[in-house]
């Protein structure tokens, strides 16, 4: 296979990432949208690596898939939820190297501590079933951030439907 | 008492075959004429505050401040209204001279408020007399306040609260402070920071600086620490401050468990809060003085947003046991709880008024969100506010005003606040986005 | 004397009882008060007292009293425009104020 025909392979794979992770790969690393991990004002940090790296972050946020998504009101897994869960345990128990927290989050039509333990459901929800996938469960923590970490502020169901979600960041 | 019933029957018949030009049949002669009326109006009563007199030359610079920060508390209840101070007529000059009442009745005014000021070094002395420009008489006592000249402010609310019991029956809320959140920033990575300011938006303070996600405080039953939820260990967890020394403590920290939505109990010496853990999420109380925790729900369901009646006896919560979030109420120490809400939609955030008399609610329905007011038993919901985003009610000192959290579609939040009657709709001024609002007891 | 002329008086009354100001507790004080007439339909100030007071507390009650005095007062300062012919019906007037459909408890 000569460059060019590389290159088009890892261009098409990388515009069909884009497409099912609608953050894109470019900062969906970084703390995956979370308050800051590390202490009051300290900031951490993750190399993410290369995503044709099948062990890297980046991998396995652009390729695997590091989110799932909800219906409203629901900490239910859908079918599509669970084929990408599926693909996370298979990933995350071949690299048992890292730590992993699940974030859960709500969209905006909440009031605020509801959205919180609604967000908890929802992590928790992932965390079972990782776990039923084989994950280690030392290796899993779970937090919420309810509504207060949107991928997207407008008051529409664009971004309403992304923002009801489940984030597994790897550490 | 009311004994037209008789007549008005005939008198209603007769009306309807012709125009109603049928006589009264009783009373006759004798007797007065008897009419029962039970309709009103809400109309703001005309009230002048002319500028308090400066007893030396010091205090010039307070007088006229503390008239303004009492006619801006009196006129924002929408209950008076302030004839303007170009319209007056005659002039207070002095403190102790008698009033010319036809000065005032000359420019409608009902009421009237006389006041002065004097400063000696650091001591402030504020005096006022509140009249009845109607009858002509003082209504109650005149009062005199003492304090720093830095204290001038909340000098000038308890005046206004010394005022508003006597014009209203009611205590007053004008000597209080409100806890709440300030934002900044976009909204997809939110700065919040802690803030406290009088309730007139005026002595903003910072109480934490934004570097951490914080969540809904809430005032101790004497306004001197508050409860909030911090994610300074990247989960949400319940932790205390102090006011006056700014000093924290973590609440009942344990690994693998989220802890949120804290609220006292009356007596100052406990803390409820949601425990989050496997997905679900109870009630629990902490005891501040021996670190006892117990647990007072036991679901599969969240149940969260408790608050106590003002005798410590029940808690209000929200739960969705019953598929959505409902409320409930239950004794302090836990068991048995009863459904109170019994509407179409979702309730929210149950707040216990300190009367004792009602519970405020976010209720959502239909995509809209409203501020409301149940009795305690849940009936007699009255909804009285209505946008994309109300949340969060909290209630004045006096129960009879609440502020909430406001935001339009797209937009920055904002803190308004309400009459229970559902009048009087306002913003309260603040530095920038604000949300989360808790309001103190009056100041001791 | 109609019931169109009573109906008349009490409305106009009802234009100016101002209930802003009462509080909680003197919105369930259901307060009569009596009066007298000048000939022109004028209120005789000196002749407005309290007939009857139940419901509230005694504070309830006064402040309820208060209101409705002045309501009488002002919206009697121009004259009730009552028929002078039939002044003796109504020269001697008692109104029941009572706030039950106002109040926001």
């Amino acid at each position: 296979m000569n460059l060019t025909t590389k290159a088009l392979i890892v261009t098409a794979a990388l515009a069909l990432a884009a497409c099912q992770n609608p953050r894109g790969g470019m900062d969906a690393g970084f703390g995956a949208g979370a308050g800051g991990v590390g202490g009051p004002g300290g900031i951490g940090m993750t190399e993410l690596g290369d995503p044709n790296d099948p062990g890297s972050i980046a991998h396995f946020n652009e390729r695997v898939g590091d989110r799932v998504f909800f219906e409203t009101d629901q900490s239910s897994l859908t079918q599509l939820a669970q084929d990408t869960l599926r693909r996370q345990a298979v990933w995350l128990t071949q690299n048992p190297q890292y730590q992993i927290l699940i974030e859960g989050h709500a969209d905006e039509r909440g009031t605020r501590e509801y959205n919180v333990a609604l967000g908890a459901r929802r992590a928790n929800a992932v965390e079972s079933f990782l776990i039923q996938q084989g994950v280690t469960a030392s290796r899993l923590r779970t937090t919420s951030y309810g509504k207060e970490r949107p991928v997207e502020a407008c008051p529409e169901a664009r971004c309403w439907n992304q923002n009801r979600r489940a984030v597994t960041v790897v550490q | 008492m009311m004994d037209l019933t008789r007549p008005s029957f005939v008198a209603g018949l007769l009306a309807l075959a012709a125009l109603a030009l049928a006589p009264v049949a009783a009373p006759a002669q004798s007797g007065p004429l008897r009419i029962e009326v039970t309709e009103g109006v809400i109309a703001p009563v005309p009230y002048a505050i002319p500028d308090f007199v400066p007893e030396n030359a010091a205090a010039a610079q307070y007088a006229g401040a503390i008239a303004r920060v009492v006619a801006n508390n009196l006129t924002g209840t929408g209950l008076l209204r302030e004839i303007p101070r170009d319209a007056h007529v005659g002039r207070i000059t002095s403190f102790d001279s008698p009033v010319q009442f036809s000065d005032w009745r000359a420019i409608n005014a009902q009421a009237l408020i006389t006041g002065a000021a004097r400063l000696d070094g650091q001591q402030l002395r504020v005096k006022f007399r509140l009249f009845d420009v109607v009858s002509g008489q003082q209504m109650g006592d005149g009062l005199q306040f003492d304090g720093t000249a830095t204290n001038w402010r909340r000098m000038a609310h308890r005046v206004s609260d010394a005022i508003y019991t006597r014009l209203t029956g009611e205590g007053g809320y004008f000597d209080s402070r409100v806890v709440f959140v300030a934002e900044s920033g976009p909204r997809e990575n939110r700065r919040k920071q802690l803030a406290i300011m009088d309730q007139d938006g005026e002595n903003v303070q910072y109480l934490t600086d934004g570097g951490t996600l914080v969540l809904a405080p809430r005032f101790s039953p004497r306004g001197e620490r508050v409860l909030y939820t911090s994610y300074e260990g990247g989960t949400p967890r319940v932790v205390l401050m102090d006011l006056a020394s700014r000093s924290r403590q973590l609440l009942a920290d344990q690994p693998g468990t989220m802890t949120f939505a804290p609220r006292f109990a009356p007596n100052g010496q406990s803390v409820i809060f949601s425990l989050s853990v496997g997905g679900t999420t109870n009630l629990y109380a902490l005891d501040l003085g021996s670190g006892q925790r117990v647990q007072l729900t036991n679901t599969a369901a969240i149940d969260t947003a408790p608050s106590f009646s003002p005798d410590g006896g029940r808690i209000v919560f929200e739960s969705d046991r019953s598929g959505t979030s409902q409320l409930y109420v239950m004794p302090a120490s836990g068991g048995q709880a009863q459904r109170i809400s019994s509407g179409e939609g979702r309730y929210s955030t149950p707040v216990w008024s300190p009367r004792g008399d009602l519970i405020a609610f976010t209720k959502s329905q239909g995509g809209r969100f409203h501020i409301g007011v149940m009795r305690t038993d849940g009936s007699n919901e009255r909804l009285l506010t209505s946008s994309f985003l109300d949340e969060g009610p909290t209630w004045a000192p006096n129960g009879r005003v609440i502020m909430f959290t406001r935001e339009a579609a797209g937009g920055d939040p904002q803190i308004f606040s309400v009459d229970i009657s559902g009048r009087n709709l306002r913003r309260v001024p603040s530095p920038g986005p604000a949300s989360d609002p808790a309001w103190s007891p009056l100041l001791p | 004397m109609s019931q169109a002329q009573a109906d008349g008086l009490r409305l106009r009354v009802e234009e100016c009882w101002n209930v802003g100001l009462l509080s909680l507790d003197a919105q369930q004080a259901i307060v009569t008060i009596g009066f007298e007439m000048t000939p022109d339909a004028r209120p005789i100030e000196g002749s407005i007292r309290l007939v009857d007071a139940e419901g509230g507390s005694a504070a309830g009650q006064q402040q309820a009293y208060r209101t409705g005095r002045q309501a009488i007062i002002e919206c009697g300062s121009d004259g009730y425009g009552l028929p002078s012919a039939l002044y003796d019906q109504w020269r001697e007037v008692e109104i029941t104020f009572n706030p039950a459909r106002m109040s926001f408890r």
